[in-house]
């Protein structure tokens, strides 16, 4: 095992192996003897039909868009007529380079069965796992009407070669009526027909040995056959799950076409089956069954091996990507291997498998454990509370200017100075380290300190605010007494005065009395003239002395006023406390805390990040230089040592 | 063969001294000629118009002698029955008038219009040369028609030419227009005529004037209409009908249509030939036939979304038959003919055809496909040419013979499937059939009798029939394009599948009647055997007891 570095950052390690399986032997192998032949033969099977000329118009069916017989379509289309039947959803683009040629496609209802046949009727091939069979001429004219049919009863639309692009358009109405081959030699159906079972597939015992068995090499071989192979030794594939070939030397039938599609039915008489059966067998066989080959003898060919579904190509060297092998743990880094090594893509005789060596990290669900939090929380909250405090210091420290406007304060302020100092130098201590970097018991003691000078630091302002009231009061009764003795001294100056117009009032009254009584006493004359004029002045002087006695009241009342104003004693107001007014005074001293903040019982981790979830902790690092670090205060905390997710 | 021929008209006037008759309206005496009954005398008179002494009678008869309504005998003459349609009798006068004549030779006295000269006028018109005022002296008395008023009809009773003018202003023109069909010429003055320093818009109602259409045509025949007249149509060669010389119409119509040109008409008188129409054209050699029918042929079938093999041969015996071709007897194209014709006119595959030919029912054979193979009668195929003459008879015989034959009575059962079983002609040919069949025999049938419901009900006796909707259902494509014939001769089947109807047979002459022995023209026909397993999922219930 390879030992973990000293330092350097904590990265992933590139690793690869190489493995040989060239001596490793599987159960079975079905071998493809020959490439498929993906054109259409010139000639016929069964050659006396001899070659089908280009000039001569076929139908094609087109099961699928990459069907061989696309190829055929295409290179017929510019020599002769081809009449290409398509299913439905076909794409026209695979046919486009046949677009300016013969060309005439229909899209049917559902695919068609694969097969090429001559318009005349008398030749026809179908393709036949791998091979092109020739159907004899009844056949072939058998096949012809199913695809007459077909072209005008099954067709959607329809796309004309020779006049530029492929387009399906609308289907004209059909001109004539074709049958449906329903029975006969080809059968036309919408659902797989059932092929009646065949004893002896193809060619039978001969001399003890059986010559010919036919098997879907789709289909993993059964234990009979495999016993079938190892006496006797052939087999060869054709025949699929459901089986759409049933032969034997009396007759046989032939499915062609698919789920989805159109089943077409070909029925061979005993001579049909007979030139079918020699064909197979003599022609070499597409793929045949080995019994326990070694991977090795298996070397550059197409083959389907147990457990796998398709016939592949057996490759010399495969490189493998296994991806990302997750180290269980950080020490475990080196040696790690993926849990699951990548599936082989093809048959292989050797491979050479790479991956990469991951370090463990937390998992994406982590987040930052609580213990962190709690500490962040108390940083948080010391810091806090510090701030409040030194805030607190400063507004006793503006108090200051107050001594000079009251005179009796600057002595007070001698003491309040020094003791104000003497808590700053302490607030500035307990500010010069975080909670968290001290552990729980310095936090405690911490905490403690800072709960001292709060106090502290209420106290002071507490008598600095009371010293200034006192210092306020004195003041405000100094300044009443000034103005109670000057408008004492105003009231007395006044009420000589008034002291002075009230005589002359009394005079002047007293003589508009005398007059009034004399003018009173004057007998009513008798001339109407005379009784007139005496009224007139006997009203004037009425009103006289009515104005004058008003003028003797109103002196009178103010000169007594006047006098009570200058004998009135001094009574002391007290001014309104600042603190009564809106903003004044409610933040100087600062309130105490509710509670004293809670100091976790662990201390930090060291080095690294603590993260959690679900009650798990792992401790994350970036370099291998902390990691003996980080691993005894992992086992401190309950937690695992985990690498940085690589960004 | 019609044509329209227009020429300019020189005009003359001629100042003349006359006794003569303007005609104006007398509705009373037209009472009277409408009243006369060919003939007037006295008491007619006094018939006509009540309350009439014998006396007034005799005047009023006198009168219409003078008039000229009835000669001395008391008989309606022209004027007379022209005042029974029109009420217009001769207002007789006499005077100095001017007079317009047409100065063409062979329709020199003409007379255009008439009109009174102020006496002014007339001492103004002098002596002129009497001679040559002789020459316009007309040969009849009238009524003529003015062609520059309306309405004014003049009787010439005497007159004495004086002075002739010539004028070149106005323009008055001829329009002639022969009907070498029919035989008439008809001539009409158009255009504006100038007189008495007036012009005057002609009116000319036309007037038929005798003319040898026959040496016309002849004369024309190489000069104006470029042909030689053969069997009544004119020969002319597929060239110029394709140009277009002949008109539109000339291709499939066999007529011609031209334009322009000088013709000549009247003895040698030069005429703007304005239109020939209608000329009956024919091939002019057996090669111009061949290309008109292959035109014919290519277009009656551009618009056809496909064209199978049997309607070739048929189409194109449809086009020739009873046409200016059929002496020439071109035959149909062959297959590789009518492909390079269509692509070469169609521009593109011809795949109406090749489609129709490649994937037919059963494939041609390439004598076929050549136009070599005729009639056919084989047990599994039988084919008739356009033309072919067989009874219906000898056509069921070759279709069920053998199995009809040896059918027990009330064995068989005959299912046709024809949208067309309906129309005199079939049902006739359809009761024909079932004379054809042996006694007993059920037919029932698959149609859309239309109108005729009543008469296939009375026909069928036993037998049923169903609509195409019933019997195939309603999705139209599940219907059959094709006709078919199904006999169930005792569980024997025979099925045959036909291109055409076997009641599209047609008398060679005569009306249709149901007589299986009577021998029939048939278009085209073909029927393909089949097996009971081909046919119809609908046709196949049917056979095996059932149907919708």
């Amino acid at each position: 095992m390879t030992a973990i570095p000293r330092t350097g950052p904590i990265e992933a390690i590139d690793r690869e192996r190489l493995v040989d399986h060239r001596d490793e032997e599987r159960l079975w192998a079905w071998v493809r003897e020959a490439p498929a032949d993906a054109t259409v033969p010139a000639g016929l099977l069964g050659a006396a039909d001899g070659v089908l000329p280009d000039a001569t118009p076929v139908i094609l069916g087109l099961p699928e868009a990459g069907h061989p017989l696309l190829a055929e379509a295409v290179r017929r289309a510019a020599a002769g007529r081809v009449y290409a039947l398509v299913g439905p959803g076909a794409e026209l683009g695979p046919l486009e380079d046949a677009a300016r040629g013969l060309i005439l496609v229909r899209r049917l209802s559902r695919r068609p069965p694969p097969f090429l046949v001559s318009a005349d009727g008398r030749r026809g091939l179908v393709p036949f796992r791998g091979r092109w069979l020739a159907l004899p001429s009844g056949l072939a004219g058998a096949l012809r009407q199913a695809a007459t049919w077909l072209f005008w009863n099954d067709a959607e639309a329809e796309a004309r070669g020779g006049a530029g692009r492929l387009r399906f358009g609308d289907v004209p109405e059909r001109p004539f009526d074709v049958s449906r081959p329903r029975i006969g030699p080809a059968i036309l159906a919408e659902v797989a027909p059932r092929l009646a079972p065949r004893a002896v597939v193809a060619g039978g015992p001969a001399n003890g040995r059986t010559r010919l068995l036919v098997r879907d090499p789709a289909v993993d071989p059964d234990p009979e056959t495999l016993a079938v192979v190892e006496r006797d030794g052939r087999v060869v594939a054709l025949d699929p799950v459901p089986p759409t070939l049933s032969l034997d030397e009396h007759g046989g039938e032939l499915l062609l076409g698919g789920p989805d599609g159109w089943w077409l039915r070909l029925v061979l008489d005993a001579p049909e089956a007979r030139l079918l059966v020699d064909a197979l067998e003599g022609a070499a066989p597409v793929e045949t069954l080995r019994l326990r080959p070694r991977l090795g003898e298996l070397a550059g060919r197409v083959v389907r091996l147990p457990g796998r579904s398709d016939f592949e190509a057996v490759a010399d060297s495969l490189e493998l990507d296994a991806g990302d092998a997750r180290a269980l743990d950080l020490p475990g880094l080196p040696a790690a291997e993926p849990a699951k090594w990548p599936e082989s893509p093809a048959p292989h005789l050797a491979h050479r498998v790479r991956w990469r060596a991951r370090p463990p990290v937390a998992p994406a669900g982590a987040r930052t454990d609580p213990l962190v939090m709690d500490w962040a929380e108390l940083d948080a909250t010391v810091a806090k509370r510090l701030a409040e405090a030194t805030a607190a210091l400063d507004r006793v420290e503006a108090r200051r200017g107050a001594a000079e406007r009251f005179r009796d304060l600057v002595r007070s302020w001698l003491g309040f100075g020094r003791t104000l100092e003497r808590l700053r130098r302490e607030a500035e201590e307990l500010g010069e380290g975080l909670p968290s970097a001290l552990g729980p018991a310095g936090a405690a003691g911490l905490v403690d300190r800072l709960a001292s000078l709060e106090a502290a630091v209420r106290d002071l302002a507490g008598q600095v605010e009371a010293a200034e009231r006192q210092a306020r009061l004195e003041a405000a009764r100094a300044e009443q007494e000034a103005e109670h003795a000057r408008r004492r001294e105003a009231a007395r100056r006044e009420a000589e005065e008034l002291a002075r117009r009230l005589g002359e009032a009394e005079e002047k009254l007293a003589e508009a009395a005398a007059k009034l009584a004399e003018l009173e006493q004057v007998p009513r004359p008798d001339d109407k003239q005379a009784r007139r004029r005496r009224r007139k002045e006997l009203e004037a002087a009425r009103r006289h002395h009515r104005a004058l006695d008003r003028e003797h009241e109103r002196l009178r009342r103010e000169l007594e006023a006047a006098r009570a104003a200058a004998e009135a004693p001094f009574a002391f107001r007290p001014p309104a406390e600042p603190g009564e007014g809106p903003g004044e005074a409610a933040d100087f001293v600062p309130s105490p805390p509710d509670e004293a903040p809670r100091v976790p019982a662990e201390a930090l981790p060291a080095v690294g990040r603590l993260l959690s979830a679900r009650k798990r902790r792992w401790l994350v690092i970036r370099r291998w230089d902390d990691f003996e670090d980080a691993s005894r205060e992992a086992e401190r905390l309950g937690a695992t040592v985990v690498a940085e997710e690589a960004r | 063969m019609r044509a329209t021929l227009e020429r300019r008209a020189a005009t003359v006037t001629v100042d003349a001294w006359a006794r003569l008759d303007f005609l104006v309206s007398r509705p009373e005496l037209g009472h009277l000629c409408r009243s006369a009954d060919g003939a007037l005398d006295a008491e007619a008179v006094r018939a006509a118009l009540p309350g009439l002494s014998a006396r007034a009678a005799r005047r009023v008869l006198d009168r219409c002698r003078v008039l000229g309504l009835v000669d001395a005998h008391g008989s309606l003459t022209s004027l007379g029955r022209e005042a029974a349609e029109t009420d217009r009798v001769p207002a007789p006068e006499q005077g100095v008038y001017r007079i317009a004549f047409v100065d063409e030779p062979p329709l020199r006295r003409c007379i255009l219009h008439v009109e009174r000269l102020r006496p002014d006028e007339a001492r103004a018109a002098g002596e002129g040369d009497r001679d040559l005022a002789e020459r316009f002296r007309p040969e009849t008395q009238g009524p003529f028609p003015s062609v520059a008023q309306q309405g004014r009809s003049v009787v010439f009773r005497d007159w004495k030419p004086n002075t002739v003018h010539k004028s070149d202003q106005g323009e008055v023109r001829f329009r002639v227009h022969a009907d070498f069909d029919a035989d008439t010429v008809d001539l009409q003055v158009y255009g504006r005529l100038a007189m008495n320093g007036l012009s005057r818009d002609c009116a000319d109602p036309g007037r038929r004037v005798e003319l040898d259409l026959d040496a016309v045509r002849r004369d024309w025949a190489g000069r104006v209409l470029p042909g030689r007249w053969r069997d009544g149509r004119l020969a002319v060669s597929w060239a110029a009908v394709e140009r277009g010389d002949w008109g539109g119409s000339a291709r499939d119509g066999f007529t011609g249509r031209r334009a322009g040109g000088q013709a000549p008409l009247f003895a040698g008188m030069d005429w703007v030939l304005v239109t020939v129409d209608d000329v009956p054209l024919a091939p002019e050699s057996a090669g111009d036939a061949l290309a008109w029918a292959r035109a014919r042929f290519l277009a009656t079938v551009a618009e056809q979304a496909w064209l199978p093999w049997p309607e070739v041969a048929a189409r194109h015996a449809e086009l020739v038959a009873g046409s200016p071709l059929e002496p020439f007897a071109p035959p149909p194209p062959s297959f590789a003919e009518l492909v390079d014709a269509l692509q070469a006119a169609e521009g593109g595959p011809p795949w109406k055809l090749l489609a129709a030919v490649d994937l037919a029912p059963r494939p041609w054979t390439p004598e076929e496909l050549a136009g070599e193979a005729s009639v056919v009668v084989a047990p599994d195929r039988l084919q008739f040419r356009y033309g072919e003459r067989r009874s219906l008879r000898e056509l069921v015989e070759a279709l069920f013979g053998p199995a009809l034959r040896f059918a027990e009575d009330g064995g068989a059962r005959l299912l046709v499937v024809d949208r067309y079983v309906r129309g005199h002609d079939n049902l006739a040919n359809f009761e024909a059939l079932l004379r054809c069949l042996p006694e007993g025999a059920r037919v029932d049938v698959v149609t859309d009798p239309e109108d005729d419901r009543a008469r296939l009900e009375a026909l069928l006796g036993g037998g049923r029939w169903w609509s195409y909707r019933s019997f195939f259902g309603r999705d139209r494509r599940q219907q059959p394009h094709d006709r078919y014939l199904v006999l169930d001769a005792d569980g024997e089947v025979v099925a045959w599948q036909l291109s055409n109807p076997i009641l599209d047979g047609r008398p060679v002459a005569g009306e249709p009647a149901a007589d299986p022995d009577r021998e029939l023209v048939w278009r085209d026909l073909m029927a393909l055997r089949l097996e009971p397993e081909e046919l119809p999922p609908a046709v196949r219930r049917w056979l095996n007891g059932g149907a919708r």
